[in-house]
């Protein structure tokens, strides 16, 4: 029991000091991101699911990313475009209609302040 | 001193910006309350943007030539709002939208989520847990959970039984959709009804339920929440084989919007188990032999604020087991067989209060929402056994009728509940070996009356008081109080705690079924005059608490759970197997002064060390021990006092999952029982501490189709000596309920999803 207790700790501070160390090239960004289901916030998460983004999370009720990632591997510019690639508006950039109308009908964000379901 | 200065020049700056009203502070709500989470930015600069805190409140920082706000958040309807130059402070006030929406239960992805609104020591689990062990009804699904144990009654039926605490699962409330499901004659069997696959997700709670569900609920509750029209799933297919035990299984869920308001939802399983199999030598088939039919069919109707639900359930269950027809060379025949069959209606009707007094009311906080439901739910329920020469055939009919109604007291940080119920339960019982032959029936009749009263007004403290009075026929008045609480320290650490008093009728016939198939010569109380059998209610409190902490760990979110439970009972019904190994005792503690109760307390830890890699990690260690009829107190017989397990899963980006869960247990008390002849000495008295390792690959072609193979047992142990006395069943020494480990060594299995969204 203690044993398992004492690991359990060990991997905790561990990974804290690996967090520290690297700490300067990893930040944490939260912005705005149009959708509105449960879809929306697997396809946004799923275009994050690449090298250099640690940890991508959409909130479905409150539309806000939070995204955590290393600059010296992908820039903040690069995640918006990443985001509008697959047809959802960011603060700041727009997902070109042609994309946009492929998504299906439950995750037409753009029509009214909130989609089917 | 440096600090100091630093310190110094933020307040001279916050200061100098609120003179120069370059800030803007304000709050959001509706009519009725703050709302958290709103979204706040200006019309033409999205990027200056924030959201609403808890209580309503927002800061923002003032741009030049701006000056419409936009507010938006779901539910409600976006609004704009003209700031002037010289403001500093506005209020906004959101109407709900008018479009209705319905709650999409399954829009959560993680497997387990501690929900932070919830008071109760509550874990939900989604449908994903439910497909890492993709076999095959729910009393299977709990070995990644540390909460519930599972145990196997016996080797005859082969029933799965969960327990929480150190007690049986009789003492847990099990519903399914907010309603009664596993009690009465299946009140420790229910889970075995369940198919996984039916399941979209289930709510484990900790400690005493809440008195709005009944005076039961000892231990913990669980919800089960079945398959819904409101849910994605059009249809999924699935099935299923194990070729060790010769085990198929079969599911079809069906979804159909069918006009505008009317929806349906309806369930087919079936499966079945045909290997004959007798690996131990014993001369017994090692598994039962199962025949399974469930069935069930939903429909939802939904207009404005009203929402209804009628649903028709029915299951058969069938299982045999005895000396193998390989075997029969012997003279000696024994044979088994246990049948189960239930049908189900049920009826819910619920509405949501309009407001009508909220426009153009200054005071809108003191007319909000309140809401009222209405359900009804019957059965009928016949159980038909035989093991060897004793028989037991059982019927019951139930109703069960619940009115409540929600409101709020002024504004949402005073809620409370208030309600009405009864419960009818009519139960024709037949048991019958070479001792007894008894005809049994009693009538339930509780009406009962609850109140409930939850407090959020106080900082950072939650608390749900409830009291309910319940009147049975036969027992008279009982009288449950409980309390709930919830301490948030921060954002990250939470306490919550709770405890009261539960109660149950027990029924030593439905509540042990499998226990009865030993040799052993029943002893029951003397009065068995009626179907109370001479018994008192069981009586129990319980008592803990709970601290989570949630962290960053390898930048993705983590979280650290310990708790302690404490229960006790008052009065219990002690099944004694430990007084003499040939007997199996049924008494009252109280009346002999015996004490019974449980120290539990556990620790888990939920991390992903990378992305779509998750580990879950806990230990628990429970305390459980009884008193018995010659004065003595011991451990509960068949619970592991440790247990720890990891569960780790993996998904890579071409739609490989793997799952792989390794369990420890450590030894369990085994109630041989005292003078054992001197065949049986060497019988241990505990059972052997075991690991048990499952892993699962399933890979997903695409949305519609995925497939899964998978191993259980993989170190491969096996209790042998799985039926004690096998040698001679008409012995009173003969019992196979001694079950610690699997009779089923290595097992692989394999399986295929098919979706329609």
């Amino acid at each position: 029991m203690m044993s398992i207790g004492l690991f359990i700790i060990s991997i905790m501070t561990s990974a804290q000091q690996i967090t520290k160390n690297k700490d300067k090239k990893i930040i944490t960004e939260t912005f705005k991101v149009d959708g509105c289901c449960s879809d929306c916030k697997d396809r946004i998460e799923a275009a994050l699911d690449v090298k250099g983004i640690r940890y991508a999370s959409w909130e479905t009720k409150t539309h806000i990313l939070t995204v955590t990632f290393n600059t010296k591997k992908i820039n903040i510019q690069d995640i918006h475009n990443r985001i509008a690639a697959v047809g959802h508006d960011t603060e700041l950039v727009k997902a070109v209609d042609s994309v946009y109308n492929t998504l299906p009908e439950c995750c037409q964000y753009r029509g009214g302040s909130e989609c089917s379901h | 001193m440096q600090s100091l200065r630093i310190a110094l020049f933020i307040l001279l700056l916050t200061l100098s910006q609120v003179v120069n009203g370059q800030i803007l502070n304000g709050i959001v709500r509706s009519e009725s309350e703050p709302l958290e989470a709103a979204y706040i930015y200006w019309k033409s600069f999205v990027l200056t943007n924030t959201q609403s805190d808890s209580a309503g409140h927002f800061t923002i920082n003032k741009i030049p030539n701006q000056d419409t706000l936009i507010v938006t958040m779901v539910g409600y309807e976006p609004t704009e709002i003209i700031i002037s130059k010289e403001q500093n402070f506005t209020e906004i006030v959101l109407k709900p939208s008018t479009v209705l929406k319905t709650v999409n239960i399954g829009d959560v992805k993680a497997p387990k989520i501690l929900s932070k609104k919830d008071v109760r020591h509550i874990s939900r689990f989604s449908e994903r847990e439910f497909t890492k062990a993709a076999c095959c009804n729910l009393s299977e699904s709990f070995e990644t959970i540390s909460a519930v144990d599972v145990t196997t009654s016996d080797a005859v039926t082969g029933i799965r039984q969960i327990q929480m605490m150190g007690f049986s699962g009789i003492y847990v409330q099990t519903q399914v959709d907010n309603m009664p499901f596993a009690s009465g004659l299946i009140a420790s069997s229910g889970l075995t009804y369940i198919p996984g696959i039916f399941v979209k997700g289930m709510q484990l709670a900790k400690g005493v339920g809440s008195v709005t569900n009944g005076y039961d609920g000892m231990t913990g509750s669980l919800n089960i929440e079945l398959r819904k029209p409101t849910h994605k799933e059009r249809l999924i297919i699935n099935g299923y084989f194990n070729p060790m035990n010769l085990r198929p299984e079969g599911n079809i869920v069906f979804s159909q919007q069918v006009s505008k308001n009317w929806a349906t939802t309806a369930m087919l399983h079936g499966s079945g188990t045909y290997a004959k199999a007798d690996i131990n030598n014993d001369g017994f088939q090692d598994f039962p032999l199962q025949n399974n039919l469930n069935f069930s069919n939903a429909w939802m109707y939904m207009k404005n604020n009203w929402e209804g639900n009628i649903g028709v359930k029915y299951l058969n269950y069938a299982q045999k087991l005895g000396i193998n027809d390989l075997n029969k060379t012997q003279n000696i025949d024994w044979q088994s067989s246990t049948k189960n069959e239930r049908i189900e209606v049920e009826a819910m009707l619920g509405h949501i209060f309009e407001d009508h007094k909220h426009d153009k009311d200054e005071h809108a906080n003191e007319h909000a929402n309140n809401s009222m439901g209405f359900r009804v739910n019957s059965h009928s329920h016949t159980i038909s056994n035989y093991f060897g020469g004793r028989k037991y055939d059982a019927n019951e009919k139930v109703m069960n009728l619940k009115w409540v109604f929600q409101g709020l007291a002024g504004n949402s940080f005073h809620q409370y509940m208030v309600g009405a119920t009864l419960y009818g339960n009519q139960i024709g019982e037949l048991f019958s070996d070479n001792e007894h032959n008894l005809n049994l029936s009693r009538n339930e009749w509780i009406p009962g009356v609850f109140f409930e009263w939850t407090e959020s007004g106080i900082k950072n403290l939650t608390l749900v008081g409830g009291i309910r009075y319940d009147y049975h026929n036969y027992f008279g008045s009982i009288i449950t109080p409980r309390l709930h609480g919830k301490w948030t320290i921060d954002k990250k650490n939470e306490i919550r705690f709770g405890g009261g008093r539960g109660q149950r009728t027990s029924n030593p016939f439905a509540d042990y079924q499998g226990i009865f198939s030993s040799g052993r010569k029943v002893i029951l109380p003397v009065k068995v005059n009626n179907g109370f059998y001479g018994l008192q209610q069981e009586v129990s409190w319980n008592t803990g608490f709970s601290y989570i902490k949630n962290f960053k760990l390898f930048y993705r979110p983590a979280s650290l759970e310990a708790d302690y439970y404490y229960t006790w009972f008052d009065e219990q019904l002690q099944v004694d197997r430990d007084f003499k190994s040939s007997e199996l005792r049924f008494y009252n503690i109280s009346a002999l002064g015996l004490k019974s109760y449980s120290h539990s307390a556990s620790i888990g830890l939920d991390f992903s060390p990378a992305k779509r890699f998750d580990v879950r990690m806990s230990y628990r260690f429970i305390d459980s021990r009884s008193g018995y009829i010659d004065g003595t107190t011991r451990l509960n017989p068949l619970i592991s006092p440790h247990r720890a397990f990891v569960n780790v899963s993996y998904e890579n980006r071409k739609g490989w999952v793997y799952d792989a869960t390794v369990n420890w247990q450590s030894e369990k008390r085994l109630p041989q029982g005292a003078s054992l002849p001197e065949e049986l000495k060497d019988m241990p008295a505990y059972s052997p501490s075991y690991t048990g390792i499952m892993a699962q690959i399933t890979k997903k072609f695409n949305k519609q189709f995925e497939a899964y193979i998978g191993g259980e047992n993989l170190l491969n142990i096996v209790q042998k000596d799985l039926i004690r006395m096998a040698s001679n069943p008409s012995s009173p020494y003969f019992d196979p309920t001694l079950v610690w480990g699997p009779s089923l060594g290595i097992t692989f299995y394999a399986g295929f999803r098919y979706y329609i969204w």
